[in-house]
């Protein structure tokens, strides 16, 4: 056999890898729909509350830049999922499984990304915010009609980012039960030396990140009109 | 129309504390086209953000028809607003939206339905001259068709002033002449008070009907604009009406002088001449129309064998329309 049928036959290539493949999908899809609600919401407050910004509020603004932005970006994620298994264990029940992992996952990328968003929002010109004011908007309203389209096309490619990150943590999650293709790949592809494992494992992933790339460039192509 | 009192804005800084606006009080009356200039640091984008309460002031008072801008709450100041357009130097559209949308997000806080914000957005692309663009984005425009968007959406909530903070600034000649042809056009067919904040003195000779000179925060000069030209020693006047380089030193009196309308038509160098017994030479001069009137910015080198009757000279000058600024040569007795 060479290794070609060797790879058709593989057994657990056939079971395990959907499998994994969903699960990374899940972890990867809940975490990323909260760390841009939840990270997407910090970064807003973070520049609305910045000195100098729309509402200016110095407590507020420097409580949450650097005690939960710059701290918890700070704490690599290796330490930080084993950390928070205490506090996982009590928010949802479970310490294992995909899950549990987007506790860990979401509190890991969500400051990660209010940075990113922080960022694009402050590129969005003064002057178009001088002038949603002269023209009677309310704050919220600037929220809604200025910055957020005026900083989409950076939004969207934080967005991206942040999704490629989270496929990495969750990869190492998965040593610690969150399961997915990081679990898969060290179960099979290190314990029991299937190195095809490995390397198909590595292809998925590529392929997935390349994917996605590709979809968030392409989506800020799109809504680009700067 | 918009009335300022007593307007002070003080900067904190650590070190001093900067005063970029000393007490400015200023009249603009209804379906006026007032122009403020001033060189850069005068204090004039202070001003604005003051005048539209984008920066609060330190002290006094707007009041633009009869609303205390600096007296009302948020809320009453975001409908304040609305009677303002603004107009900026850089148009600053928001490039996620076309031009209709640009145009109608003054609209849409309130209670217009969409279609007929689309409507407005259309009527005010034709008033603007650039019909058919509805569905263009800003990118996708010329710096001046840029500007045109900015004034349509400054007009979008049938505002009672317009406020232009140097919207020529970023254009070139032919396209600044265009802006100005527009804004001049708008104000009188919608009636609406104009304040233009420029550095620039042609935007005020083409386009305003009264003028106030802003320097180092203060109001150094003000009138309407046939008024303020009409004096010679008004630094405004001097910056409205240039003189060539010349040179004049020479001679026994040098008589600066300005006239107006009929005292244009003086032949005044001739006259002085006949009635004196001296002769005049005209070291520099500037002809020009302001608005509708025309103005002579003469530099009179006046020279004589025997003594010259200084009294005399500005006399006929003064009787025959002209205000006069008298840099007499040493040794020449008044």
């Amino acid at each position: 056999m060479n290794w070609f049928e060797q790879l058709l036959n593989n057994r657990a290539l056939e079971t395990a890898l959907p499998e994994a493949i969903w699960e990374t999908v899940v972890m990867v899809g809940i975490s990323g729909i909260a760390t841009v609600l939840i990270g997407g919401a910090i970064g807003i407050i973070l520049h609305l509350t910045r000195p100098g910004g729309l509402t200016p509020m110095r407590v507020l603004y420097g409580l949450l830049s650097s005690i939960v932005v710059n701290i918890t970006r700070s704490i690599p994620y290796a330490i930080l999922m084993v950390a928070l298994i205490p506090f996982t264990q009590w928010l949802v029940n479970t310490s294992i499984g995909p899950i549990a992992a987007t506790v860990s996952l979401t509190i890991a990328t969500a400051p990660f990304f209010a940075r990113l968003v922080e960022t694009s929002l402050r590129e969005v010109p003064t002057g178009t915010v001088d002038a949603a004011q002269v023209m009677g908007l309310s704050n919220g309203q600037i929220v809604t009609k200025v910055f957020l389209p005026e900083a989409l096309p950076g939004l969207i490619a934080a967005t991206t980012n942040t999704i490629v990150v989270l496929i990495g943590y969750s990869a190492m999650a998965g040593l610690i039960g969150g399961g997915g293709l990081g679990r898969l790949a060290y179960n099979y592809g290190y314990q029991r030396f299937d190195s095809q494992i490995m390397i198909v494992t590595i292809v998925v992933i590529v392929i997935g990140v390349q994917l996605i790339q590709w979809i968030g460039d392409k989506i800020v192509a799109a809504v680009d009109h700067r | 129309m918009i009335s300022v009192r007593e307007l002070t804005k003080v900067y904190r800084q650590p070190a001093r504390d900067v005063v970029a606006l000393d007490n400015i009080t200023l009249d603009i009356d209804d379906g006026e086209i007032h122009g403020i200039i001033g060189r850069s640091g005068a204090g004039k984008s202070t001003l604005v953000r003051c005048l539209t309460l984008l920066d609060r002031p330190t002290n006094g008072s707007v009041v633009v028809g009869s609303q205390n801008l600096t007296a009302v709450s948020d809320t009453e100041l975001r409908n304040a607003r609305r009677r303002i357009g603004m107009v900026f130097q850089h148009a600053n559209l928001l490039s996620s939206r076309t031009v209709a949308d640009n145009i109608s997000l003054p609209l849409e806080s309130g209670k217009k339905k969409k279609a007929d914000r689309r409507a407005k957005a259309k009527e005010l692309l034709d008033l603007v001259g650039l019909s058919g663009l509805e569905d263009t984005y800003p990118a996708q425009l010329s710096g001046g068709q840029r500007q045109r968007v900015g004034i349509a959406r400054a007009l979008a909530a049938d505002p009672d002033v317009l406020l232009c903070d140097e919207p020529t600034s970023a254009l070139d000649p032919a396209t600044t002449d265009d802006i100005l042809k527009l804004i001049r056009a708008v104000s009188d067919r919608l009636n609406l008070t104009v304040v233009v904040i420029t550095h620039e003195m042609s935007v005020v000779k083409t386009l305003c009907d009264s003028v106030s000179l802003l320097d180092n925060g203060k109001i150094l000069d003000f009138g309407p604009l046939s008024q303020v030209a009409a004096n010679v020693n008004s630094d405004l006047s001097r910056a409205l009406l240039p003189l060539p380089t010349h040179e004049a030193a020479s001679a026994d009196l040098v008589i600066e002088v300005v006239g107006s309308q009929d005292a244009v038509n003086i032949p005044i160098a001739t006259k002085i001449a006949a009635e004196h017994s001296v002769t005049v030479d005209i070291a520099a001069a500037n002809i020009e129309t302001l608005g509708d009137a025309r103005f002579a910015h003469y530099l009179l080198a006046i020279d004589s064998d025997t003594q010259i009757n200084l009294t005399g000279i500005e006399a006929t000058l003064v009787r025959n329309g002209y205000s006069i600024r008298t840099r007499a040569k040493e040794g020449v007795q008044a």
